[in-house]
C-alpha cells in the first residue's frame, strides 16, 4: 500500500478547489499543474451547478497511472480477466441450477455441489466487479466538505420560542384540572400495556415448581416403557426413569400409566444409580430410602435444568454436561465441584409385591431443578 | 466390575421384561412392528444357545470355585490348549500388576470373575498392558494378537467366570434397526459420548473416549462390562437386540458421509464459531485488504 | 455517468432525443423533484480505508439472512405438534418428533437446496454477529463513536444485543435435542430473577417449561419482530452515517472539516457491490462445504436427555463461560432464594452491555472532551481507551474460552477441572495485565513516534565524538507517506490542555474522585510528552 506521492502534501486552498481534468489526455486537454487521475464532474458550463457540486477533486496524494491507464494492452487483458471472472459466474449459476434439479439430493456431494456452484456464481460476480473497480475505473481522490450539525443561535431562539408559544396557546399551565386528568388517563393506559403480556399465558405459577408428576406408589418406567425391577440393574449401572402412575382401570384393577410426555420428562425424569453395596451414606432421616444399593435422584440439574447424566461408576460422581457441576452420588448427590450450590433432590425409593421399584413416598420432598424467587 | 449373586447375568435372559406400550410415549418404538417382523425363531435359537453357554460357564465356575481350594487350577480345570497357553501369557505379561493369581495387588485390581469380555475389551482396545499410569488408560495398538487375547481371556474366564465375550454378527448388524440404536444411543450413551461419538471430558482428566476405532464387539463389551469410568448397561436394562443396535447406530453415524459437507469433527459450536471466525472472517478481511490495497505500479 | 478513461473518449453530452431511462427520470422529478438530492447522493464522497468495509460485512450477512431466511420459512412449520417422522433420515424413521423438527429435517434432506440454504443461513448468522463485534473494535479502537457519533454507538450495541437474541432464536427453532437443551437454560435464568422470575418464565414460554405451544411463539420473535427491530435499526445506522458522513484517518489533505475518498457513484458502488457478493461467495461456500448444526445427529428435544459438548453459537459462548466459571453462590433466606445462574447471565452481561452502550459519554465525561472529531485515532494515540479495549476483550475472550472448555479439555487431554480453574484465576488476572502491558505499548510507541518526529530515524551508523562518546547518527524523518496515518502534528488527545483538573475551586469528593478517574483516563499524557531522553545529535 504504497503510492507516489506527487505533489506536497496540503499544498493550499487553492489546490482543494481547482477541478482535475482525467490524466491520460482527456478530450478537453490537460490543465496546467499536477495532474489528477479521476472523474470529471459531467462537464457543463453551468455555474449554478458548480454551487450545489459537494465534493471537489483534491490535489492530494496523487498516485501514478496504473499500468491500464498507460497501456492500451493491459486495458485490454485486464478486460479480458474481468470477463473471465464474469463467465466463471455464468458457470456457477448454470452449475448451481442443473444440480439443483439433476442432482440427487440424498447423496452426499449434493449440498457441496449447490454450495460451490453458488459460491462460484457470486464469488465470480463480485471478484470480476472488485477488478472492474480497481483496474479499469479512474481513480479518484474526491473532496467533499463536512458542515457542523450545530444550528445558529438564531435558529434555535426562534424554533423555542414558537415551541413556547404553542404550548402557552395549549394552555396546560393554566388549566390545572386538564392537566391532571390527561395525565392521569395517560398514566391509566399506559398501566393497559400490562394485560397482552399478563395475557401470554393462563398457567399461572402457583405451586407448580414445587411439584412433580410422582406419587405414592408409582412404578419406574424407562424412556423405552419397560417398568424397572428390583435386580435388573448391574452394580455400577445406572437408568432413567418416569413415574408409571397407578390408576384404576374399568374393571377395578390397577394398572400403571406411564407419563412420558414432554412435561413430566421435564421435571420427573430420576437417575437411578446402583452402587456398590454399603457405601452409600444416607443423609439425615433418609435411611431406606435407597433398595439393595439403588438411590433414585432427580435428573434436572439445581443449577440450571440440564440432564445431569454423565455417571462415572468408580468414583460415584455425576457430572452435568451443561456448566460441569460435579455431584457425589453416594454423599446425597452433594454439589461438589461447579457452580451447582444444592444437591440434586433424592426420592424414597420402595419395592412393590411384584418386584417393581416404586416411590415409596410418593414426590420429592423439595422443589427440583433450578432456583427461582419463591423457593425457601 | 465385580460379579455380585444378584447381577443381571443370574436372572433369565429368556424371560421378556414387562413392558408398557402407552399410546403417548414421545421416541417411543413406532416401528416396533418392524422389528418384529424378523423371524422370531433365530432369535429365540440364539438365546438359548447362549443360556445354555452361559449356564455351562457358570457352572464351571461355580464348580471351579467350590472344588479348587489352592493353587492347583492348572490341574483342575484348565483342560484346554487355549487356558494353558493363556495361563502362561498371563503370568508372563499381566501377572506383575494383577498378581500370580490374578487376585489383584497394588498395582492394579482383581480380575477374578471380570470375566473375558472384561479382559477381550482392556486388551483388544491397546488399553491393557498399561502403557502409563493416568487418570485413565489410553486406547493404542493391542500389543497381543487376537488369538492370544482370546486365551488370556479363556484363562480369565476360569478363574471365577464373569461375563463372556459376546458375539456380534455381521447379519445381526445388518438387520439392526437403527432408529431403535439411535434412540437408545441419545437416552443412554450421547451424554458422555458425545451425539455424533466424538467424545467427551468427565472429572479431573478423565473422559468418554470417542467412538471413532470402536469394533462392534468392544462397544457392546462395554456396555457390559462398564470399563473404568463407564457405568454397567446390563441385559436386563438393554437386551441383545438393542445392544447390537446401538452398535449398528453408532457404526451408521461413523459411516455414512455427512450430507453438508466437511463435519468439523461432527463437535457442535466450537468448532464451527472457530470457523467462522478463522474462515468467514479472516477471508473476508482478506477481501477488505484486497480491495483496499492500491496496486503498485 | 457517462464517464471513460480511455484515451480519445468522446466528452459525454446530453442526447438530443431523450432515452426511455432519462424519460422515467424525467417523469420522476417532475412529480417529486429529484435531481438535486439524487446528485447529491450519488457524488457522496466516502473515505478509502480497508478497515472501513467491515462493518458491511456485517449488512451483507443480513442481507443474505433475510434472503435464505425466506427460503427456510417456506418450508419451516413452526408446531410443537407430536408427530412420527418418516421422511427420508433412516435412523429417525418412526420417531416420535415435533412437526419443527420433522420440517426441519425434511428441509435438510427432502427439500431441494434446503441444506444449503439453511447451512449458509447459520453461517451468515455466525459471520453477522462476529462482523458485528469486529466492527465495534475498530469503532472503538479508532474513537470513531465521538461526538457526533455517540447516537450511532448507541444503535450499534443494540444492533449486537438484537443480533445476539435473533441468533439464539434460530439455533432454538429446530426443537432439536441442542435447542431444547439451550432453552431450557435460558428459562432457567428467566426463572432466575428475583420477584418477577417465575411469572417472567411463565409467560414467556406460556406454562412451566418445556411450555405450551412455545414454538410459534418464539418463531414469531425470529421472522418477525426482531428482524424488524434489526431493520430499523440498521437502517437508523445506515442513515445517520449517511448524514454524518463516514470518519477518516488523518492523512495529507484530510481536515477535520473534509472527506477525501471515492464517490458512491461509481466506484464506490461496484466495489461495494462486489463485496457484497464476496460476502455471498464466502457464505455459500461454507454452506456447503462445512455441516453446521447437524441435528439429525442431535435428536428431537428430550427434557431427560442431553449430549456432552452441548453449547451455544459463539455468541453466546461467553455467558456460557461465566456460568461455568461462576462459583456456586446461591443465596437463601427470608423464604426466597437467588439462583447462582442470575449472577452470570443477567447481572453481568447487564453491567457489561449497559458500560459498552455508555461508553462514549463516560470517555467524554472523564476526559472532559466535548468536541465533535471526524479525524479518527490511531490506537497508541489514546493509550487509556486501547488498554481498556484490551482489557475488555481479555475479559470477554476468558469467558468465551471457558465457555468452550469442555471441548478444549477433551481436544488437549487437560483436565476438566483444570480448565475451569485456569478460567476462574485468568478472570480476574489476566485483564489488569492486558491492561497494563497495552497501556506502557502505546506509551512507548508514542515515545518512539515522538523522537522519530523530533530528532529523526536511526541511522544505525555509530560515531565516537571527541570527547570518547559514542553517539548514533539520525536522519531526519522523511515526509509523510500519503494517506498512510503517519505522526500527526497536532496529537488527538483525550483531553484538550487546561481543560481537566480544573475543578472551580470545588473540593467535594465527587469532584476528587472525578478528578482522579480523569487522571487515570490521562495519565499517559505526562508519560508520553516527556521529552525522550536521548543522547542523538539534534
Amino acid at each position: 500500500m504504497s503510492e507516489q506521492d506527487e505533489t506536497p502534501a496540503g499544498g493550499g486552498g487553492s489546490v482543494f478547489d481547482r477541478v482535475k481534468r482525467p490524466a491520460g489526455g482527456g478530450s478537453d486537454g490537460g490543465s496546467g499543474g499536477p495532474e489528477v487521475l479521476g472523474t470529471p464532474p459531467a462537464p457543463t458550463d453551468s455555474t449554478q451547478l458548480e454551487e450545489h457540486t459537494a465534493w471537489r477533486h483534491a490535489g492530494v496524494a496523487h498516485r501514478a497511472p496504473r499500468a491500464e491507464d498507460v497501456d492500451r494492452r493491459a486495458e485490454r487483458r485486464a478486460e479480458r480477466l474481468i470477463a473471465f471472472w464474469f463467465t466463471a459466474s455464468v458457470i456457477g449459476t448454470l452449475g448451481f441450477i442443473v444440480a439443483n434439479f439433476v442432482g440427487d439430493k440424498h447423496k452426499a456431494y449434493y449440498t457441496p455441489v449447490l454450495g460451490t456452484a453458488l459460491g462460484l456464481a457470486v464469488g465470480g460476480l463480485g471478484i470480476g466487479m472488485i477488478l472492474w473497480a480497481k483496474r479499469l475505473m479512474p481513480h479518484e481522490q474526491a473532496v467533499q466538505e463536512r458542515h457542523s450539525f450545530k444550528s445558529t443561535d438564531e435558529e434555535t431562539a426562534v424554533f423555542e420560542e414558537e415551541v413556547a408559544l404553542g404550548f402557552h396557546d395549549m394552555g396546560l399551565g393554566r388549566h390545572k384540572l386538564l392537566r391532571r386528568s390527561l395525565l392521569g388517563a395517560g398514566a391509566v393506559l399506559g398501566g393497559l400495556t400490562v394485560v397482552p403480556l399478563l395475557n401470554l399465558t393462563n398457567a399461572k405459577p402457583g405451586k407448580k415448581l414445587d411439584h412433580t408428576h410422582w406419587v405414592k406408589g408409582a412404578r419406574m418406567v424407562t424412556g423405552e416403557g419397560r417398568f424397572v425391577k428390583l435386580g435388573e440393574i448391574a452394580i455400577g449401572g445406572i437408568e432413567t426413569v418416569f413415574p408409571a402412575v397407578p390408576i384404576t382401570n374399568a374393571s377395578g384393577e390397577t394398572e400403571f400409566e406411564p407419563l412420558l410426555d414432554l412435561h413430566a420428562k421435564a421435571d420427573s425424569a430420576t437417575i437411578l444409580v446402583r452402587l456398590e453395596p454399603g457405601i452409600n451414606k444416607p443423609r439425615q432421616g433418609r435411611d431406606g430410602w435407597d433398595v439393595d444399593g439403588l438411590v433414585a435422584y432427580s435428573k434436572i440439574c439445581s443449577h440450571a435444568g440440564c440432564p445431569v447424566s454423565l455417571y462415572e461408576q468408580q468414583t460415584h460422581h455425576l457430572l452435568c454436561p451443561c456448566h460441569q457441576s460435579v455431584f457425589d452420588v453416594p454423599d446425597g448427590c452433594r454439589a461438589i465441584f461447579g457452580p451447582a450450590s444444592r444437591s440434586l433432590p433424592q426420592l424414597a425409593l420402595g419395592v412393590d409385591d411384584e418386584g417393581y421399584l416404586i416411590a415409596r413416598d410418593g414426590d420429592y420432598t423439595e422443589p427440583i431443578g433450578p432456583a427461582f424467587w419463591e423457593r425457601s | 466390575m465385580t460379579a455380585s449373586p444378584d447381577a443381571p447375568e443370574a436372572a433369565d435372559p429368556a424371560a421378556e421384561p414387562a413392558v408398557a406400550r402407552p399410546a403417548s410415549v414421545r421416541g417411543r418404538l413406532v416401528s416396533a412392528t418392524a422389528r418384529r417382523s424378523r423371524p422370531a425363531s433365530a432369535r429365540r435359537r440364539r438365546r438359548s444357545s447362549t443360556l445354555v453357554l452361559s449356564l455351562a460357564l457358570m457352572a464351571t465356575g461355580v464348580l471351579w470355585t467350590v472344588l479348587a481350594p489352592s493353587g492347583s487350577a492348572q490341574d483342575s480345570a484348565a483342560d484346554s490348549a487355549a487356558v494353558r497357553e493363556g495361563r502362561a501369557l498371563y503370568l508372563q505379561g499381566c501377572s506383575t500388576c494383577h498378581g500370580l493369581n490374578a487376585a489383584g495387588t497394588v498395582s492394579g485390581p482383581s480380575l477374578i470373575g471380570v470375566g473375558e469380555a472384561a479382559v477381550d475389551f482392556q486388551m483388544s482396545t491397546g488399553r491393557m498392558p498399561l502403557a502409563k499410569p493416568g487418570a485413565q488408560a489410553e486406547r493404542k495398538e493391542p500389543s497381543y494378537s487376537q488369538v492370544q487375547i482370546d486365551q488370556i481371556a479363556a484363562y480369565i474366564q476360569t478363574l471365577g467366570g464373569g461375563i463372556e465375550k459376546p458375539e456380534v454378527s455381521e447379519e445381526a448388524l445388518a438387520d439392526a434397526d437403527l432408529m431403535f440404536g439411535g434412540e437408545l444411543y441419545r437416552a443412554n450413551c450421547a451424554q458422555c459420548h458425545q451425539a455424533a461419538g466424538e467424545g467427551a471430558p468427565l472429572t479431573y482428566g478423565k473422559y468418554a473416549p470417542a467412538l471413532t476405532n470402536a469394533t462392534p464387539e468392544q462397544i457392546v463389551e462395554a456396555m457390559r462390562v462398564g470399563p473404568e469410568s463407564m457405568p454397567v448397561f446390563a441385559e436386563s436394562q438393554i437386551d441383545e437386540e438393542g445392544a447390537t443396535a446401538v452398535a449398528a447406530y453408532i457404526l451408521h453415524m461413523r459411516d455414512t458421509p455427512s450430507p453438508g459437507g466437511h463435519k468439523l469433527g461432527s463437535y457442535g459450536p466450537v468448532p464451527e464459531g472457530l470457523l467462522a471466525w478463522l474462515v468467514g472472517i479472516g477471508g473476508l478481511l482478506g477481501v477488505c485488504l484486497w480491495i483496499g490495497a492500491r496496486q503498485k505500479v | 455517468m457517462t464517464t471513460t478513461s480511455g484515451p480519445g473518449a468522446p466528452a459525454p453530452k446530453l442526447a438530443k432525443r431523450p432515452s426511455p431511462v432519462r424519460k422515467m427520470n424525467r417523469a420522476v422529478d417532475e412529480r417529486f423533484h429529484t435531481q438535486r438530492s439524487l446528485r447529491e447522493n450519488l457524488n457522496k464522497v466516502f473515505p478509502d480505508h480497508w478497515s472501513f468495509m467491515i462493518g458491511e460485512i456485517a449488512l451483507y450477512s443480513f442481507v443474505i439472512l433475510l434472503l435464505t431466511g425466506i427460503y427456510l420459512t417456506l418450508f419451516f412449520d413452526p408446531s410443537n405438534t407430536e408427530i412420527i417422522y418418516d421422511g427420508s433420515y433412516v435412523p429417525l424413521k418412526g420417531v416420535e418428533m415435533s412437526r419443527a423438527y420433522a420440517s426441519t429435517l425434511d428441509i435438510s434432506f427432502d427439500t431441494r437446496a434446503g441444506l444449503v440454504f439453511r447451512q449458509i443461513h447459520h453461517w451468515a448468522a455466525l459471520l453477522f454477529v462476529a462482523a458485528i463485534i469486529v466492527h465495534l473494535f475498530r469503532v472503538f479502537f479508532t474513537g470513531a463513536y465521538r461526538k457526533p457519533r455517540e447516537i450511532n454507538w448507541l444503535i450499534g450495541v443494540g444492533l449486537l444485543v438484537m443480533g445476539i437474541f435473533e441468533g439464539f432464536a434460530g439455533y432454538s427453532l429446530p426443537d432439536d435435542l441442542l435447542s431444547g437443551t439451550g432453552l431450557r437454560i435460558a428459562s432457567s435464568i428467566a426463572q432466575s430473577i428475583p420477584v418477577v422470575g417465575t411469572w417472567a418464565s411463565f409467560l414467556v414460554f406460556n406454562g412451566e417449561w418445556p411450555g405450551t405451544n412455545f414454538l410459534p411463539r418464539l418463531y414469531v420473535a425470529h421472522i418477525l419482530l426482531i428482524p424488524g427491530l434489526l431493520l430499523a435499526l440498521i437502517g437508523a445506522h445506515m442513515g445517520i452515517l449517511w448524514f454524518q458522513k463516514h470518519t477518516d484517518f488523518p492523512g495529507p489533505g484530510k481536515t477535520e472539516d473534509n472527506v477525501v475518498g471515492h464517490r458512491v457513484f461509481p466506484v464506490f458502488a461496484v466495489k461495494s457491490g462486489g463485496f457484497f457478493m464476496m460476502v455471498f461467495a464466502m457464505l455459500a461456500l461454507l454452506g456447503g462445504l462445512a455441516q453446521i448444526n447437524p441435528i439429525w445427529l442431535f435428536g428431537p428435544y428430550d427434557p431427560s436427555k442431553v449430549s456432552s459438548a452441548s453449547q451455544p453459537d459463539f455468541y453466546i459462548g461467553f455467558l456460557d463461560g461465566s456460568t461455568r466459571l461462576m462459583p456456586p453462590w446461591e443465596f437463601r433466606g427470608l423464604g426466597h432464594t437467588v439462583a447462582a445462574v442470575f449472577w452470570p447471565t443477567v447481572i453481568l452481561p447487564g453491567i457489561l452491555f449497559t458500560l459498552l452502550a455508555l461508553y462514549p459519554w463516560l470517555e467524554s465525561k472523564f476526559t472532559g472532551d466535548r468536541e465533535s472529531h471526524n479525524l479518527l485515532q490511531r490506537p497508541r494515540e489514546a493509550p487509556t481507551r486501547t488498554a481498556i479495549g484490551a482489557m475488555s476483550i481479555t475479559f470477554y475472550v476468558v469467558l468465551w474460552i471457558s465457555g468452550g472448555n469442555d471441548v478444549i479439555a477433551k481436544t488437549f487431554s487437560i483436565s476438566l477441572n483444570a480448565m475451569t480453574w485456569a478460567g476462574r484465576v485468568g478472570i480476574i488476572i489476566l485483564p489488569p495485565i492486558a491492561y497494563v502491558v497495552t497501556k506502557k505499548l502505546c506509551i512507548a510507541l508514542n515515545a518512539r513516534d515522538h523522537e522519530i518526529a523530533h530528532h529523526g530515524i536511526e541511522t544505525g551508523i555509530i560515531r565516537q565524538l571527541p570527547s570518547g562518546e559514542f553517539v548514533e547518527d539520525h536522519r531526519p524523518k522523511p515526509d509523510p507517506v500519503p494517506d498512510h496515518p503517519v505522526v500527526p502534528t497536532h496529537r488527538f488527545e483525550l483531553s484538550p490542555p487546561g481543560e481537566h483538573g480544573n475543578g472551580h475551586g470545588k473540593t467535594g469528593v465527587a469532584t476528587r474522585a472525578r478528578k482522579a478517574v480523569t487522571g487515570f483516563f490521562t495519565e499517559e499524557k505526562a508519560e508520553g510528552g516527556e521529552e525522550p531522553v536521548s543522547g542523538a545529535r539534534h
